[in-house]
């Protein structure tokens, strides 16, 4: 296999990669919207067409910062643009989708500041069990429950990795 | 020459899922690799069709929470196993169909594979039925099957 098999599509190009994270936030809209609000609700709220609003939807890789910024608030929603490193630099695996990043900050508890990390007083303990999860970590329920009982805490956030039970 | 798997290169990496075509030299209708082929190209226009597709597939590798927009099943008896990918181009409907399979029930049993096999141009918004009849007989022919664990080979049991 040689090297340019071994890259993400998105290593094709700019657009590529561009196309493929803003289309996560196209996918965030979508699902916003759901099946109260149409498309045309949502063009009202943004002051465009609702032409404009599908051909959005359709060509993400056209959809400009301020655009993006514009539809979320239109939806009551926020948007934050994250660089981050995962050990892939020649980029084989592709980008980290924004659902993943959604999900492990609700997991955390919707923090707000870094404040709120460095303070939280609950630790969810995870089990590395890599045939059941695709990568390898679960939430030890019983663990986690019985360190809730022995602090005597109200429990909030906190991610302890560990390697097969608690540390 | 008889059945071929053939996975589908430079998408997201997975340990969990990923996205193959079948194809036979005998048999027009398992056309979805060609039609990927010509999409995939990138002198294709519009280039969004290519990265659209890409897209999808990443999607679903990654255990993403369901977008039926982009990926179904069907929740009928007899059709459980069938699958496609969805996709809009020039306001006209294509879709890939297939099935999913776990091809290494006993080395990772929750390893799933979604085999495409034919394409589809809607212009209704119903399931074509053909596509669907043709990927539960794909699913059930042994020789698909095998051709898939070529790519994805399992451990057998061994019976005492």
């Amino acid at each position: 296999m040689d090297e340019m098999q071994q890259r993400h599509w998105t290593e094709d190009s700019t657009d590529d990669f561009i196309h493929k994270i803003v289309g996560d936030f196209v996918r965030f809209i979508e699902i916003e919207m759901g099946d109260s609000t149409s498309g045309s609700d949502l063009a009202k709220k943004v002051g465009v067409s609702a032409g404009r609003v599908s051909q959005v939807l359709n060509n993400p890789g056209n959809l400009s910062l301020k655009t993006i910024v514009q539809f979320a608030r239109a939806l009551g929603a926020k948007v934050s643009i994250v660089g981050y490193r995962d050990d892939d630099p020649q980029n084989a695996k592709g980008p980290v989708s924004a659902e993943v990043f959604t999900e492990c900050w609700a997991q955390y508890g919707k923090p707000r500041d870094y404040f709120t990390i460095s303070n939280c007083d609950r630790i969810v303990y995870l089990k590395y069990t890599p045939e059941l999860d695709w990568a390898g970590w679960k939430i030890d329920a019983e663990a986690t429950t019985n360190a809730d009982h022995t602090s005597g805490r109200n429990v909030t956030t906190a991610v302890t990795p560990n390697s097969g039970g608690r540390t | 020459m008889g059945f071929v798997a053939q996975l589908i290169p430079r998408l997201a990496l997975s340990e969990r899922r990923a996205v193959v075509f079948v194809t036979n030299d005998q048999l027009t209708q398992l056309d979805a690799a060609e039609w990927f082929e010509m999409i995939d190209d990138p002198e294709y226009q519009p280039v969004t069709t290519r990265r659209h597709v890409r897209d999808r597939f990443d999607h679903w590798i990654g255990c993403n929470p369901p977008f039926p927009k982009y990926y179904h099943g069907w929740d009928v008896p007899g059709r459980r196993m069938c699958f496609c990918f969805k996709w809009t181009e020039k306001n006209v409907m294509n879709r890939f169909y297939g099935f999913l399979w776990h091809p290494q029930s006993n080395t990772r049993p929750r390893f799933e594979v979604c085999a495409l096999l034919s394409h589809a141009v809607k212009h209704v918004n119903e399931t074509e039925q053909s596509h669907l009849n043709l990927a539960a007989t794909m699913f059930a022919d042994e020789k698909v099957r095998v051709a898939l664990q070529m790519y994805f080979p399992d451990r057998v049991e061994r019976r005492h």
